[in-house]
Formats: C-alpha cells, structure tokens, sequence
C-alpha cells in the first residue's frame, strides 16, 4: 500500500514541476504590493540545497534591497553609471527621473555578488553553480506568486559601480534580480522543438 | 505535507546509479519541459548530444582516464550521458549570458529528472584540446560544453549533502 501511494506522489510531484517549469515566465512589471523578506529569503535558501556544488559551499553573497532609501541609493548608482559611461546617449532629466521613479516602485531588488576563485575553472564551475541555483529560486518564487527579470548590463562589471555597492576586491555582480508580485503574465514565446537541437550517437 | 521547498530541498546530487536503460521519452520530455528556461534575446543557445551504448563507450575511451578518473567512471557507469553545449560568442558579455541561460536549463533537467526518480550528475570542467572527444561527440566551433550529464536511475536514495547556508550571506538595505 505505502508502495502505491509513492508511485502516485511521484506521478503528481512530475506533473507539478513539468507545470512549474512551463508556466514560469519572466516579469519586467509588478504590484507595488510589499514582499515578506522572510519568505524571499527562506526561497533562497531552498534554492541554494538543490544545487550541489563540489565544494559543497556556493561562494556567492546577496544584496537585498527593499526599503525606500536603500532603492533610492542603488537607483542613484545605476542611474550614475550610466550617465559616467554614457550608456544612453541623452536622457532629458525628466525622463531620467521617470525611469528613476519607476525602477524605484519595483518591490525589490536583489543583488548575486560572485566571490571569486583564484582559478579560472573554478570560477568557471562556480558561475554555473550560481546560474543554477537563481534558476531554482525563479521556480521556487514563482510558486508563491513572485516574478522577477534577471538583469544583467555590462554596467555591473563597472569597478566605479561595484565599488560603490560595497563589493570587495575579488567579487563581481552576476545579475540584479528586480522582483515582486505578479498580476498579469504575458503568453511565453514557444521554444524549439528538442528534436531540432539534439543529435544521438 | 509534501509543497515545492521541500521538495526542493530533497534533491541530491547522485553519483550512483543502476544498470536500468532510461527510456528515451522520458528523456525527451524531459528536455522539452526543460528548455522553457529563460534566455535572453530568444537565442535558446543549446544544443544536446544523447550517448548511450557504443556510442556513449567511445566517448568514455577517448578520455584521458588517468587524468580524470572521476568523469570516465561516471560515463561508464551512468546509462546515459547528455552533452550540453552553448554557443560561443566573441562578445564576452553575450556568451556569458548564453552560458547562463544554458546553466538555467541544466537545473530545469537536474530538477524534472528527480521528480522522475532519476539522479544526474553535472560534470563541468576545462575541456580545451579534447580534440578526439569533441569530433566523437560532433561539437562545433562556436560551441562549448556547458555540462557533460550522467544521468540514470539510483538505488539506494543517496546521503543529502552538507547543507549550504545562505542566512547569514544577505545583506539587506
Ligand atoms: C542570463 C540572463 C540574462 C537576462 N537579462 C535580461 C535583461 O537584462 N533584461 C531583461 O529584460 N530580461 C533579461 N532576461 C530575461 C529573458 O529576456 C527572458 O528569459 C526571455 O525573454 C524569455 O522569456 P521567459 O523567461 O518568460 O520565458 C535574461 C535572462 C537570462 C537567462
């Protein structure tokens, strides 16, 4: 009997995660509505056991970034970023503010900062690890009703930008997570057939 | 009450596995759930190689076996190995996101294969100059692999790792 019921919940976990998998789309618009940072990081946290790194440790840190000032500093940086390395061209300063507000009413930010290895492999295999793990934690907050972007620009590789987000020499910013709840998800574009991507041997 | 953290949380890396075949449908769907990863600009910048068998033999004996012990026993042992490729890329900060995108999906594999009681390992490493693995395997110019995966049933459920703790690794501002 205990048997059965196995088989039935490994039906059932497949279907789930095939859905979650499916159904999880990225979210560049959000509800202004407050995330429990407990819950956010609780996912992370999760996220993180089902990555297994050799080491067994994931050499990575986070900045999470919530309250009113905090996204008006980081906001203040990346918008600063920008205009040191013209990034845009010309911004009237109205619209810079707008762009600023905007990002600003955005629930939540969260910074993956890399601790890097002396070696370039390792480094390598570290990134993945990292990669892995955001992929995990996309699904796991998506399973409570948040969306994020990755956003990844050549900007957060700036030493003037890193430094200012408090990075210490031998770190790097893999992405920024911008995130919050989700209202409206829009229709996923339809992926490639795997049939057309893989070859047999 | 099973919900998705624990889930999660229950995933182990496997190392072990039994001489079962997979059926290759699982795999395939598998694969086509997976590749819903993001991925940015819509490159979907993989490509997969199924080994198995003879072919999946060769591979294995094209390795330098006293250099990497480890990857050689895997792919022996494991009934089946996926390549994973992505696109290469001259500029450093699309191939890095290529490289992600195809990380994104290899989670989305290691994931979709627990739920089916499969365990995988991801073997990653510096494969510059296998020259006689890459013409085997048929990998391009402009790609590189983003994991070698062994993948196959296990039996028993092996030890969960030491846990990785990231409470104290969040800053908050
Ligand atoms: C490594 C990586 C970097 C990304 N960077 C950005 C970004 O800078 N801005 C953005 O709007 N979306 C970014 N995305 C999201 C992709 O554009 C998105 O995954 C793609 O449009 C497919 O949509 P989906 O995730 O809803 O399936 C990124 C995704 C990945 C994996």
């Amino acid at each position: 009997m205990a048997g059965q019921r196995d088989v039935g919940e490994k039906e059932n976990w497949s279907t789930h995660m095939s859905q979650l998998v499916r159904e999880r789309r990225t979210i560049r618009s959000f509800s202004e509505h407050p995330l429990s940072q407990e819950i956010v990081i609780d996912r992370l946290q999760a996220a993180a056991q089902s990555v297994f790194n050799e080491k067994g440790k994931l050499p990575c840190r986070f900045v999470y970034i919530a309250s009113r000032e905090g996204k008006e500093k980081a906001v203040s940086l990346i918008m600063s970023v920008y205009a040191e390395h013209k990034l845009y061209k010309w911004l009237p300063s109205k619209v810079g503010q707008m762009m600023a507000e905007r990002i600003i009413s955005i629930p939540a930010f969260l910074v993956v900062v890399q601790e890097m290895e002396e070696s370039k492999e390792m480094c390598e295999r570290d990134y993945a690890s990292i990669c892995a793990m955001l992929q995990s934690f996309s699904l796991l907050a998506w399973d409570c009703g948040i969306g994020l972007v990755w956003n990844t620009e050549p900007y957060m590789r700036k030493q003037s930008f890193a430094t200012d987000m408090g990075l210490k020499r031998g770190e790097r910013i893999v992405t920024i997570l911008f995130m919050g709840n989700y209202e409206r998800i829009s229709k996923g574009k339809q992926r490639t057939p795997v049939m057309k991507k893989i070859s047999f041997l | 009450m099973m919900n998705m953290i624990s889930l999660f949380r229950e995933t182990r890396a496997v190392r072990d596995f039994t001489d079962e075949p997979v059926p290759r449908h699982i795999i395939m769907n598998i694969l086509d759930d997976a590749v819903w990863a993001p991925n940015h600009r819509f490159r979907e910048p993989w490509r997969f190689i199924y080994a198995e068998g003879d072919g999946k033999q060769k591979l294995a004996a094209s390795i330098d076996w006293k250099q990497h012990p480890r990857l050689v026993n895997t792919i022996i042992q494991a009934p089946l190995c996926l390549i994973v490729t992505a696109k290469m890329n001259n500029d450093e900060h699309i191939a890095s996101e290529d490289f992600a995108a195809v990380c994104c999906l290899i989670q989305n594999i290691q994931l979709l294969s627990w739920v089916h009681g499969l365990g995988m390992t991801w073997n990653l490493g510096d494969y510059r100059g296998w020259t006689e693995f890459m013409k085997l395997a048929g990998i391009q110019e402009n790609e590189r692999i983003a994991g070698i995966l062994s993948i196959g049933f296990f039996a028993p459920v092996p030890e969960k790792a030491a846990l990785i703790e990231l409470y104290e690794k969040v800053e908050v501002w």
